[in-house]
C-alpha cells in the first residue's frame, strides 16, 4: 500500500498547487520541486519482507503558497486515515540526486512488505508522477528509489526547450518520447529526421450529467469534458511514408491535472470496454480491440486505457515498410460550481469523480461519444487522406516506369538508350525507399540492361551442350575471326594475328590481340541458377574488337582484370567470394593463357568475359558458367 | 528516271516526314532523358507545363489573334505530390503511345486513346487536355503527333481537292455535305471558283442553306460549319482555304454571346490553343450575320427573341473586355446593343419573316450590299 498511499500524498499537494493557481492570477504558475524518495532495504521483519522508507518533499514557490493552518490541518486529518503511520522529519530533504536547501514540507514514512509488492508499487508511483509531470511542466517532481544501495533515480520536468502546448487552459508537454519509443527500424530509415513532437488537435468541450448517485453524495458542481487527439510520431515530413495506426491510447485528466485510473482494484471501464464510443472505426477500415493488459512501458507514460487497432483495407498489414502510429487521445475534464464564485476542487471531489467517473460517462454516453468521435473523426480523415494519396502515387509510378521502359527499349537511338540505362544505373542505394520500392528502378534498370543484352545476344543457348559434341572449337573461332578480320582490322586498335587454318595445336588465338586492349566477347548471364554453355564458335556478333579509347559503351568494353578492380581468374578454378561464380567444366590446356576474368556491373547480372591469349590449344574449350 | 509528280510528292512528303518523325521521336526522348537524369540524381522527375489558359501567358495580334507570348510562365507537374503524380504519369504514358505511333507511322484519335484504357484515364477530357499539354510543351502540332481529332465540321459548295491518300473530294454536289477531312495538311489540288466562303454557325442553318441550294444561287461559294465550337481541323480547313484562296470570309451566327465567341475562336483563336494560333486563325473574317442591330432594323417580332440569361450576361461582359474587342468598334457597338436589350436571337428567328427569308433575302442582301461589319 506504499503506492496508494504516496499517490494520496501527491495527490493532495497538487489539488493545493492547483487550487491555488486559480486563486492567483491567471496566467501565473507556479514552480517548485517535488521529491519522492523510497528507500528499499533488507527488513528486520524477515527475508520475504523489505523495508520501505518513503520520503515525499516539496519546495518552491509553491510551497510558501499553499502551506498553511488550514493546510496542515486537512494533511493531518487525511494522514491520519492512511494505512501507515507517517512522520514529518526536521531534517534538510531532498536525496543525493536532489538535494533541497530547505524543504517548506516533508514527510515519511516506513512499512515493510514483499520485494515483489514493492517493486510494483515504485512502477505505479512512477507511472503516476510520470503523468502528472505531463500537466505540470512547471513542477519539477524527482522520483528515487534506492534499494539497498542501488540507486535508480528519474526527473520530471517541463525543461524550457521542451516543448509544451496548451490546450483549454491546460500546458501540456508534447514532445513525442513521453508517449512512444521510436521503433530501431524507424531509426533505420532515417527517422532521425521525424518531427519528434505531437500536434494535438483540441476539440469542442462536452457537458457531463451527473448520476443520482453522485449527486447524493452531495456533488454539486458540474463537469465538462474536452477531447484533444494527436498521431504520434509525426509523419508530416514523410508525407509519401505508408503508415497505419497500430494502437489507442488515452489519457484521462482530471481538473486538478491528475490522471483518472480505470483499472483500480481489477475493475475495467464499461464506457471504454465498447471502442465504438470512440470512432466508428470500420468506416477508416479499421477494427479496435480493448488492450486488457496494455503493459507498462519504463519511460513512456503509460495510458488509463489502450486499444490495439487492426487495419482491416488490404495488404498494409503485410508491408514491412509501413511504420506504425498511436492514435493518442487526451481528455481533460473541467470542474465549475455555479453556486460558487471561485469553485473549489478538493480532493473530496477528486475522490468522488475518480470513483464515479465510469458512471458519470455511461451517464453522458452519446454526449461524450459526439465530442470524442468529432475530434477523433478529424484525425483518422487525415490519415484516411493520406493513405489515399499514397495509392494514387503508387498508382501512378508503375506508369511512369513502363512509360519511360517502353520508349527507351524501343529507340533505336543507340546514344539515348545507352545515357538512360547509365543514369538507371546510377540511382542511388540510398533514394527515398518508398519512392524506389515503388518504382523498383534497380531493378528496371536491371531489366532495360537485360533488354540491350538480349538484343546483343540473339541467342543464348542455354542447354548445356555435351562437351563431346564439341568439335574444333577454336576452328569455328577461327573460322568466324577470319569473316570479322576485316572488321576487326577496322576497328582494332592493336595488332590481329593472322593465323592459317591449320591444326589446333598451331593455332594461336587470334581473336583476342594484345592482352588488356581488345574486345573479345562478352555475354550477359541468362537466368539465376541456369546453366549455359557458351560455344564461342556460334556466336558473330560478339567478336567485334573496338579499342578501349573508341569505345562508346561500357556494354562492349572490356577492361582488363590485371591491375584492375575485377580480379582475374585463372583456368580451372571457379570460384570468386563474394559473387556469382564461374566454374569451368573442362580444364583447358595450360597453354590457354590470359584467362577469364568478368566484370559485375552494378545492376546488371554477370558479365563474363572471355579473352585469351592463346598460344597454343590441344582440345576443345567448353565453358560452363553458373550464375548464382 | 523520270518520276511524275505524284511520285516525287510523296518522296518528298517522306523524306518530310521522315526528317519530322525523328525530331517529335527526339523531342520526347529529351522529356524521357530529363525524367531518368533526375531520378538519377535522386531528385522527383517533373514536368514543366505551359500555363495554356492563362490569359496573362496571351498577347493580341490583329494580324494572327490570340497568340501565346514568348516569356509564358508555367506550372510544375510534380511526380511525387499526389495530387499531380497521376496527370504526370498520363503524361509520361501518352507519351510513350505518341513514340510508339510516331515510330510505326500510325495514327489514333484522341477517342482511340482514351477507350485503349477507359479506367486508367478516367474521361475523355483528361487525355484532350493531356494531349494539348504535350502539343504545347513539346511545340509540335498535335497532327504531327500522329493524333487525330474527330472531325465533326462539314463543308459544301465550289470546292475540289485531293487527300493524302490520293482520294479526290468534291464538295459541289448539292444534296450532301462532306465532312471535313481529318487530315487537313496533307489535302492538296484545292480547286475552287467560290467568291466567298460562309462559315455558319449551326448544323441546321448549314443543312438549311444547303436544302436551298445557297452556294449556287447567289454566286460560287463555299460553306462550312463546326456545328457549334468549332473543333480543330475544322479551324485549320478554314485557314488552308484562307492561304490558298485568300477569298472573303463570313460568318453567319446566332446573335447571342455563344455565338459570337465561336466567330472570334474562327478569327482570333482559342486562349487553349494560343500557341498554335498562325495556323489556325483567319483574322480577315467578316462578321456577316446575325447581327444585334438587324433584330431591330428588320423588325423582328419579340416572340422570336430570347432573354439573355445571368451566364449569358456574364459571358456578354467578359466578351467586351477581350483584347481584340478594342480593334472591332463595330463588334462592340453591336455587343452594346444585345447588352442593353437584354435580348438574343437566333438564325432561325428569321423564319419569322419568312420560311427562305435566310436565303433568299438576308444573305443575298447582306453580299450585295456589304452588310458586314
Amino acid at each position: 500500500m506504499e503506492g496508494a498511499d504516496t499517490r494520496t500524498i501527491l495527490e493532495y499537494l497538487i489539488i493545493c498547487l492547483k487550487n491555488e493557481e486559480e486563486r492567483q492570477l491567471k496566467g501565473l504558475a507556479l514552480e517548485g520541486i517535488v521529491l519522492v524518495s523510497s528507500n528499499l532495504s533488507d527488513s528486520t521483519r524477515g527475508a520475504s519482507q523489505l523495508r520501505c522508507t518513503t520520503t515525499i518533499a516539496a519546495a518552491g514557490n509553491f510551497c510558501s503558497k499553499i502551506l498553511s493552518e488550514q493546510f496542515w490541518k486537512e494533511m493531518d486529518g487525511m494522514l491520519a486515515e492512511l494505512s501507515v503511520p507517517w512522520t514529518r522529519p526536521w531534517t534538510a530533504g531532498g536525496c543525493s540526486h536532489e538535494p533541497l536547501d530547505s524543504t517548506a514540507l516533508q514527510l515519511a514514512f516506513e512499512l515493510h512488505e514483499r520485494p515483489g509488492v514493492l517493486m510494483m508499487d515504485c512502477l505505479a508511483v512512477k507511472q503516476f508522477i510520470h503523468k502528472i509531470s505531463m500537466v505540470h511542466p512547471k513542477i519539477r517532481f524527482h522520483y528515487c528509489v534506492n534499494v539497498n544501495g542501488a540507486v535508480s533515480a528519474e526527473t520530471y520536468c517541463g525543461e524550457k526547450r521542451e516543448s509544451t502546448c496548451i490546450l483549454n487552459g491546460i500546458k501540456l508537454l508534447t514532445d513525442q518520447r513521453h508517449y512512444i519509443r521510436v521503433a530501431d527500424s524507424l531509426v533505420s530509415y532515417g527517422a532521425n529526421f521525424l518531427c519528434d513532437k505531437i500536434h494535438p488537435v483540441l476539440g469542442k468541450a462536452v457537458s457531463l450529467l451527473i448520476p443520482h448517485e453522485v449527486a447524493e453524495t452531495g456533488f454539486t458542481g458540474e463537469l465538462e469534458v474536452t477531447p484533444a487527439a494527436a498521431l504520434c510520431p509525426c509523419l508530416k515530413l514523410y508525407p509519401n511514408q505508408p503508415a497505419k495506426i497500430a494502437a489507442v491510447s488515452i489519457f484521462f485528466y482530471d481538473p486538478a491535472g491528475l490522471p483518472i485510473s480505470f483499472n483500480a482494484k481489477g475493475k475495467s471501464s464499461l464506457f471504454f470496454n465498447d471502442p465504438s464510443n470512440l470512432a466508428e472505426w470500420e468506416k477508416y477500415s479499421y477494427s479496435a480491440t480493448l488492450d486488457s493488459d496494455p503493459g507498462q512501458e519504463e519511460d513512456q507514460v503509460n495510458p488509463d486505457v489502450r486499444y490495439k487497432l487492426h487495419w482491416d483495407g488490404g495488404s498494409q498489414e503485410d508491408d514491412p515498410d509501413t511504420w506504425e502510429q498511436t492514435l493518442l487521445l487526451f481528455l481533460f475534464l473541467h470542474y465549475s460550481d455555479q453556486f460558487q464564485d471561485k469553485p473549489l476542487y478538493d480532493f473530496w471531489t477528486r475522490h468522488m469523480i475518480a470513483s464515479h467517473m465510469d458512471q458519470i460517462l455511461l451517464c453522458s454516453q452519446e454526449t461524450v461519444k459526439h465530442g470524442v468521435q468529432a475530434v477523433i473523426d478529424a484525425m483518422l480523415q487525415e490519415h484516411c487522406k493520406r493513405g489515399k494519396n499514397q495509392r494514387r502515387l503508387k498508382l501512378s509510378l508503375p506508369i511512369i516506369l513502363g512509360a519511360i521502359s517502353s520508349v527507351v527499349s524501343s529507340s533505336t537511338n543507340s546514344q539515348f538508350r545507352r545515357e538512360c540505362l547509365q543514369s538507371l544505373q546510377q540511382v542511388p542505394e540510398d533514394a527515398n525507399p518508398a519512392w524506389l520500392t515503388a518504382c523498383d528502378l534497380p531493378t528496371a534498370g536491371q531489366k532495360l540492361a537485360q533488354e540491350e543484352a538480349s538484343d546483343s545476344i540473339n541467342s543464348v543457348n542455354s542447354e548445356p551442350a555435351s562437351l563431346e559434341d564439341r568439335a574444333d572449337l577454336w576452328g569455328e573461332m577461327s573460322e568466324t575471326k577470319r569473316r570479322k578480320t576485316a572488321t576487326m582490322e577496322n576497328n582494332a586498335g592493336g595488332a590481329l594475328e593472322q593465323e592459317p587454318l591449320s591444326g589446333l595445336q598451331e593455332r594461336t588465338d587470334d581473336l583476342m590481340t594484345d592482352f588488356g586492349s581488345q574486345l573479345s566477347f562478352c555475354l550477359w548471364s541468362p537466368k539465376e541458377g541456369a546453366d549455359a554453355s557458351m560455344f564461342l564458335g556460334e556466336r558473330e556478333e560478339g567478336f567485334t574488337a573496338v579499342s578501349e579509347d573508341r569505345a562508346s559503351s561500357s556494354e562492349n568494353l572490356w577492361q582488363v582484370g590485371q591491375g584492375r578492380s575485377s580480379p582475374e581468374i585463372k583456368l580451372g578454378l571457379s570460384k570468386r567470394e563474394g559473387s556469382n561464380w564461374m566454374a569451368l567444366t573442362r580444364p583447358c590446356s595450360p597453354a590457354l593463357r590470359g584467362g577469364v576474368a568478368w566484370r559485375k556491373e552494378r545492376g546488371l547480372q554477370n558479365q563474363l568475359v572471355l579473352s585469351s591469349n592463346v598460344s597454343s590449344l590441344s582440345t576443345s574449350l567448353s565453358l560452363s558458367a553458373k550464375w548464382g | 528516271m523520270l518520276r511524275t509528280d505524284s511520285e516525287l510528292w510523296l518522296i518528298i512528303q517522306n523524306f518530310n516526314i521522315n526528317c519530322f518523325s525523328s525530331e517529335i521521336l527526339g523531342a520526347i526522348e529529351n522529356v524521357i532523358q530529363d525524367i531518368v537524369t533526375s531520378l538519377a540524381r535522386n531528385k522527383a522527375p517533373v514536368l514543366n507545363l505551359v500555363n495554356r489558359s492563362d490569359w496573362g501567358n496571351i498577347q493580341f495580334k490583329d494580324s494572327v489573334g490570340l497568340q501565346m507570348i514568348s516569356h509564358y510562365t508555367t506550372r510544375k507537374i510534380k511526380s511525387d505530390c499526389p495530387k499531380s503524380a497521376l496527370k504526370f504519369a498520363l503524361m509520361l504514358k501518352i507519351l510513350s503511345v505518341i513514340y510508339k505511333m510516331v515510330q510505326n507511322n500510325t495514327y489514333a484519335t484522341k477517342r482511340d486513346i482514351y477507350y485503349s484504357d477507359t479506367l486508367l484515364f478516367g474521361s475523355q477530357s483528361v487525355v484532350d487536355n493531356i494531349v494539348n499539354d504535350i502539343s504545347c510543351m513539346l511545340k509540335i502540332p498535335r497532327r504531327s503527333l500522329h493524333i487525330l481529332s474527330t472531325t465533326k465540321g462539314c463543308i459544301a459548295g465550289n470546292l475540289s481537292y485531293t487527300e493524302e491518300d490520293g482520294i479526290k473530294v468534291n464538295c459541289t454536289c448539292s444534296a450532301t455535305a462532306v465532312v471535313v477531312p481529318s487530315n487537313v495538311q496533307g489535302i492538296r489540288n484545292v480547286i475552287t471558283d467560290a467568291k466567298f466562303i460562309l462559315i455558319v454557325e449551326k448544323d441546321a442553318t448549314f443543312q438549311r442553306l444547303l436544302d436551298d441550294d445557297f452556294c449556287n444561287k447567289l454566286s460560287p461559294c463555299i460553306m462550312i460549319t463546326g456545328k457549334g465550337v468549332p473543333d480543330l481541323n475544322t479551324r485549320l480547313l478554314v485557314r488552308k482555304l484562307w492561304d490558298t484562296c485568300h477569298i472573303p470570309i463570313f460568318t453567319l451566327m446566332d446573335a447571342d454571346p455563344h455565338g459570337i465567341e465561336i466567330m472570334c475562336i474562327y478569327k482570333y483563336g482559342s486562349v487553349s490553343m494560343s500557341f498554335e494560333a498562325h495556323h489556325l486563325t483567319v483574322p480577315a473574317i467578316r462578321w456577316l450575320g446575325l447581327l444585334p442591330s438587324d433584330i431591330e432594323r428588320l423588325n423582328i417580332r419579340k416572340d422570336a427573341l430570347i432573354p439573355l440569361t445571368k451566364q449569358d450576361q456574364n459571358k456578354l461582359a467578359s466578351m467586351q473586355k477581350r483584347p481584340y474587342m478594342a480593334c472591332q468598334p463595330m463588334w462592340k457597338k453591336e455587343m452594346e446593343i444585345m447588352a442593353a436589350s437584354k435580348m438574343k436571337a437566333e438564325i432561325q428567328a428569321l423564319t419569322s419573316l419568312s420560311s427562305d427569308y435566310l436565303s433568299r433575302v438576308y444573305l443575298p442582301s447582306k453580299l450585295q450590299f456589304g452588310g458586314w461589319i
